[in-house]
């Protein structure tokens, strides 16, 4: 009898064990989640804690801000770059991609301008059915040469 | 003799243990609901809409340090904001007026804020609420006019004695010891009608006398003229509303473009508010812990006190049952006994608590502006007398069993 008892209260206390521990992991995931200000999605360049960039389609137009890692997508990046050329493949297009030039949309309350700006916007028909895409550029990123990746519209998150 | 006859005999037997422990459960019970009331008034009076401020356009620094000398004529703004890049962000489609602003001058411990003539028209200190200087409303004279010419709010009025004709020197600062503009004298031309804000205690003047004070130096008298160079302190904003009077959502990139420039920030005061509650948090918490303890110790004191009013009946109690009464009776005694004096602590000890909160807002009002009415319904208010009367009648139940287990026979044994 006393081993059947010891034997519910190991499983009992397994239980709260691992009630527990899948809680404090779906915490863990909701603090990870990062701040859009924008309302779009948010694509790591390079990894999270580096910068990302937010991705917002209005119609047929994409719209990018280049934001900070980690806590800071709330922080604006600038860039040098005029404009960026992606190269979008649509979810189930198999006859190569599409070119999206963003140009730089500088805002003027924050004071940018062209060659100092962190607001890109582009736009073609295509985008207003676009659906789910991966673009890919090649920007010059706070001062290094990196990989931008989207993966609109969940994000890209390499971590 | 009945039930009730008997209680209130009881009581008045042993009026003086009674009314000590009425006092002492009024005096916990005042304690908390006064703390309770204050504490739940400081909150909507923080809150109440920003105090008609959607949001502030002030520089770089300390949003609290902003949103406390913009709207609470606290503390000191960071720094400036230039007038061209004010105007830039009034042109933004999302923001419908702008009420620009420079404090840092003051009068006998009064702020003077120069301020846009728009603030007596069209600023909104509670939803829909205007500045009146109509006596019916409490106001005298009128909004200035001239270069040379005040304001006053209601409570700065008071404690100056300031009546419209009276002239004053402005101070170049806020601390005690700053110098005075001697050669600029300004006329209060209006006493603006109270509104239980904290603008009740600032004295305004025109925008462009800050820039036409003597003392100020050529580069700041320029400003008046050159809007290239000008500076404000910062500005009231109100923004558009969407439908049912919802703000309009574009605040929040108005806030992001604003922030990332190197001169400005927009402070949005029901953002920053919450936050100033969360520092102070622990304050709260350990003064409400005080109150509670002290009307959990009131209640002990009853419990004691019935304890002892027992010890010392034993003998009129074994005489009630041996006249008849039963042992429900007895026991009913005592826990009416109990009943009485927590319901009677209680009452007491709300109304005692309305009129320290009386007393005490009085002080408030007159150190920041901020309104707090005796009549408020407080959570504590709600609950505080069924809790009091429910835990008083769980200090009686002790009493009161032992009451109903009482011996008879081994309490009316002759002593000597």
């Amino acid at each position: 009898m006393f081993n059947k008892l010891t034997e519910k209260l190991v499983i009992a206390v397994a239980l709260l064990f691992g009630l527990t521990t899948a809680m404090t992991a779906m915490e863990n995931v909701k603090e990870g989640v990062h701040k859009t200000i924008h309302h779009g999605c948010l694509n790591a360049i390079g990894s999270c804690e580096n910068g990302h960039a937010e991705v917002r389609i209005d119609g047929n137009t994409m719209k990018l801000w280049f934001v900070g890692g980690g806590t800071d997508t709330d922080k604006a990046v600038r860039v040098g770059d005029s404009e960026i050329t992606l190269a979008v493949t649509l979810e189930g297009q198999k006859n190569g991609t599409q070119k999206l030039v963003l140009v730089a949309k500088p805002d003027e309350l924050a004071e940018e301008k062209v060659g100092d700006c962190s607001a890109f916007e582009g736009s073609a028909k295509w985008l207003k059915n676009a659906g789910k895409f991966v673009a890919v550029a090649t920007i010059k990123f706070k001062g290094k040469i990196q990989t931008l990746r989207i993966e609109y519209p969940n994000g890209y998150d390499p971590d | 003799m009945k039930f009730r006859q008997i209680v209130l005999k009881s009581l008045c037997h042993h009026w003086l243990s009674t009314a000590l422990a009425i006092v002492s459960i009024a005096l916990g019970v005042a304690l908390l609901d006064s703390v309770v009331s204050l504490r739940e008034q400081t909150h909507r009076n923080f809150t109440q809409e920003g105090l008609g401020v959607d949001a502030i356009l002030g520089p770089k620094g300390s949003p609290l340090q902003i949103v406390l000398n913009a709207l609470y004529h606290l503390e000191e703004m960071p720094g400036k904001v230039k007038w061209t890049y004010y105007k830039k962000v009034l042109s933004s489609e999302v923001v419908e007026s702008g009420i620009p602003f420079i404090t840092g001058h003051s009068y006998a411990g009064f702020r003077v804020n120069a301020i846009d003539e728009n603030f007596f028209t069209s600023f909104e200190y509670l939803p829909g609420q205007h500045f009146s200087f109509a006596p019916a409303d409490g106001g005298q004279g009128r909004a200035f006019s001239g270069n040379k010419e005040a304001v006053a709010g209601h409570e700065a009025a008071r404690l100056l004695n300031i009546t419209p004709g009276k002239t004053f020197n402005p101070t170049c600062g806020v601390n005690a010891g700053d110098p005075v503009h001697v050669n600029d004298t300004i006329t209060f031309v209006g006493i603006m009608a109270p509104t239980g804000t904290p603008h009740d205690r600032a004295i305004y003047i025109p925008l462009k006398s800050f820039y036409t004070l003597g003392g100020h130096g050529g580069e700041v008298q320029e400003m008046a003229q050159n809007e290239e160079h000008r500076e404000i302190s910062g500005a009231y904003l109100k923004i558009k509303r969407i439908r049912n009077g919802v703000i309009h959502p574009g605040i929040q990139d108005l806030k992001y473009s604003i922030n990332q420039s190197s001169q400005a920030q927009l402070v949005i005061p029901n953002e920053v508010l919450p936050r100033l509650f969360s520092i102070i948090g622990w304050v709260d918490l350990v003064i409400m812990g005080i109150a509670l303890l002290v009307t959990l110790l009131a209640l002990l004191f009853l419990f004691i006190a019935l304890l002892s009013a027992l010890r010392e009946r034993r003998r009129d109690l074994a005489l009630l049952r041996c006249l008849g009464a039963t042992r429900r009776t007895v026991m009913g005694l005592m826990l009416c006994e109990s009943l009485f004096m927590s319901a009677a602590g209680a009452a007491l000890g709300i109304a005692l608590g309305h009129l320290i909160v009386s007393i005490g807002g009085e002080f408030i009002r007159a150190e920041t502006g901020l309104r707090f009415s005796a009549a408020y319904v407080s959570t504590a208010d709600l609950y505080i007398l069924p809790v009091v009367i429910l835990l008083g009648l769980l200090a009686g139940a002790v009493p009161a069993v032992q009451a109903y287990r009482l011996g008879v026979l081994k309490n009316l044994t002759p002593i000597s």
